[in-house]
């Protein structure tokens, strides 16, 4: 492999590759954007710790998943066309596919209702298997298709 | 170090929830092996026939455009003996004997085992065979990322062989338990997670001296993290941390994983048995 490496140096050695600019600030709509989404991570976060491990605070799941539905609702309008300001990782995809991307919010506040019905109930095991869809479904779900890690 | 079996409670639970929610576990070890394998992942377009061919894949080497691998005999892998396909995963060589692009990670699958690809293409058999053609690739050359030269680089791959690919098959490592074996094999094999989480050189390829450090120009433009053991990877995840994202996608910051990763979560690692989830992450746990 040696040889080879340094036959692979005297091929390359003058060439430079451009990459990616620094840490930009998000502004505008993405900001707000961008931290109405870390509310939604912040309320997962509390689903998770409830589910997993505060189960005595069960009755209080409702008031997240409700938050998850009614801010769900809102996403479509937190995207208008081609609001692609950088450090956005929002994809063009929002905008050549815009029934895909209502459809993906409104599969979201479904679940997080669907989550917030089986906390309603009291059962803790169809509350966990209802967070888990939501999350991975609901938010990974719309993730998965219309944006890109920075 | 057999901390999988000290888990935490919290991911017994919520694998009772991944149980509830399991509609789709592996039947056979071949459909396991194309779950974890992500074949769906790039042979597949969103809305199309199962691996009919994908949506293309944009690169700074140019827009591949997956093909067909439905065992349709004209236009699909049909045709194909079991020797042909072992060759293609493991040497990425064509039946006509051309070179791939390593855009099919086959400089993954190269580790697998000869009875695993024979299972998996035991699989590939039962889909529904598609009449479709992919078209051709877009190739420009990546040295001079400036200039688009329309370019047909198979040729270019017997260099690209010579310096960097040479066929493996994947050797357990003899002071490592069974376990880690095990991960070792999912993730370094059919897993193909170096394929995103490794750092590429200038034609490429991945640049193992830099293993696992991430790739801030991955596939599509994307900034994939480290996963090395210390802070700047998953040092600080929990086993739990990381069976629940191997399994929702979820980070430990209430976030969701997106694109390339969330595809091979939602085909892959979330239909894996339990034992081999906690395999990959003894693996993972145990990255230097
Ligand atoms: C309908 C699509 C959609 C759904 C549903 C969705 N997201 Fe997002 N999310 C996005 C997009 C697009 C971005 C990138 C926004 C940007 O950077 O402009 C994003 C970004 C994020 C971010 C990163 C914010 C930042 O920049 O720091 C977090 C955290 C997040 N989402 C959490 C969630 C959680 C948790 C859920 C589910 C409860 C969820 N999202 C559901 C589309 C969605
Ligand atoms: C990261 C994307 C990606 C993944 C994942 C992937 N492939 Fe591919 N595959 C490709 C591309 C791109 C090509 C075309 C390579 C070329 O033309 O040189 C290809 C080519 C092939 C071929 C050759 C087909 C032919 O007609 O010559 C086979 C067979 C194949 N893939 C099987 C698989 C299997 C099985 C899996 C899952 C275990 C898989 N691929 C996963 C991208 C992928
Ligand atoms: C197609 C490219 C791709 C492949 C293949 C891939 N990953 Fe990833 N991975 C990503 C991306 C992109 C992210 C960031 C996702 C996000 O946060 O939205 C990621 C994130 C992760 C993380 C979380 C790291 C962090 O700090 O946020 C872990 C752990 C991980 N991957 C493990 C794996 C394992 C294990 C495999 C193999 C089974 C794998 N990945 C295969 C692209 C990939």
């Amino acid at each position: 492999m040696k040889f080879r490496t340094l036959a692979l140096a005297a091929v390359v050695f003058a060439i430079t590759v451009p990459t990616g600019s620094g840490a930009q600030e998000a502004t505008g709509i993405v900001a707000y954007r961008e931290t109405a989404m870390k509310a939604l991570g912040a309320h997962s976060g509390a689903l998770k710790s409830i589910l997993t491990d505060q189960t005595q605070l069960m009755d209080q799941v409702g008031i997240h998943a409700r938050a998850i539905a009614d801010i769900a609702a809102a996403i479509p309008a937190m995207f208008p066309e081609d609001s692609l300001d950088p450090p956005t990782e929002a994809l063009p995809s929002i905008w050549e596919d815009p029934d895909g991307f209502q459809a993906a919010a409104d599969r979201l506040a479904k679940l997080a209702g669907d989550l917030d019905a089986a906390a309603g109930s009291g059962d803790a095991q169809a509350s966990l298997a209802a967070f888990a869809a939501m999350g991975k479904d609901g938010c990974g779900g719309c993730h998965a298709d219309y944006r890109k890690k920075n | 170090m057999h901390i999988l079996f000290v888990l935490p409670l919290a991911v017994g639970v919520i694998a009772g929830a991944s149980s509830a929610l399991a509609q789709n576990q592996p039947a056979d070890r071949g459909e396991l092996l194309f779950d974890i394998g992500g074949c769906t992942n790039c042979h597949t377009t969103r809305e199309g026939p199962a691996l009919a061919g994908g949506d293309p894949i944009v690169s700074p080497f140019g827009t591949f455009y997956p093909p067909n691998i439905t065992p349709d005999a004209a236009t699909g892998i049909g045709g194909w003996s079991d020797a042909d396909f072992i060759k293609a995963m493991r040497e990425g060589i064509s039946p006509e004997g051309d070179p791939y692009y390593p855009a099919f990670p086959f400089t993954s699958y190269t580790h697998m085992s000869d009875a695993d690809l024979i299972a998996l293409k035991g699989y590939l058999d039962t889909i529904e065979p598609v009449e479709a053609s992919s078209p051709d690739h877009e190739l420009k050359m990546p040295v001079w990322p400036y200039l688009d030269i329309p370019l047909d680089l198979r040729v270019a791959l017997w260099g690209w062989r010579w310096l960097f690919f040479e066929p493996e098959r994947f050797e357990p490592v003899a002071d490592r338990d069974e376990v880690w074996n095990r991960g070792a094999y999912l993730t370094l094999g059919p897993g193909h997670c170096a394929e995103c989480h490794t750092p590429r050189n200038l034609f490429g390829a991945l640049d193992h001296a830099r293993d696992w450090s991430g790739n801030p120009d991955g596939a599509e433009g994307e900034n994939v993290p480290a996963i090395t053991a210390d802070a700047a990877g998953i040092g600080d995840w929990s086993e739990g941390d990381l069976s629940l994202f191997l399994q929702l996608g979820m980070l430990p910051d209430g976030d969701f994983a997106g694109s390339g990763m969330a595809k091979i979560i939602n085909n892959g690692t979330s239909k894996l048995p339990d034992e081999d989830r906690n395999a990959i992450i003894t693996f993972l746990k145990n990255l230097p």
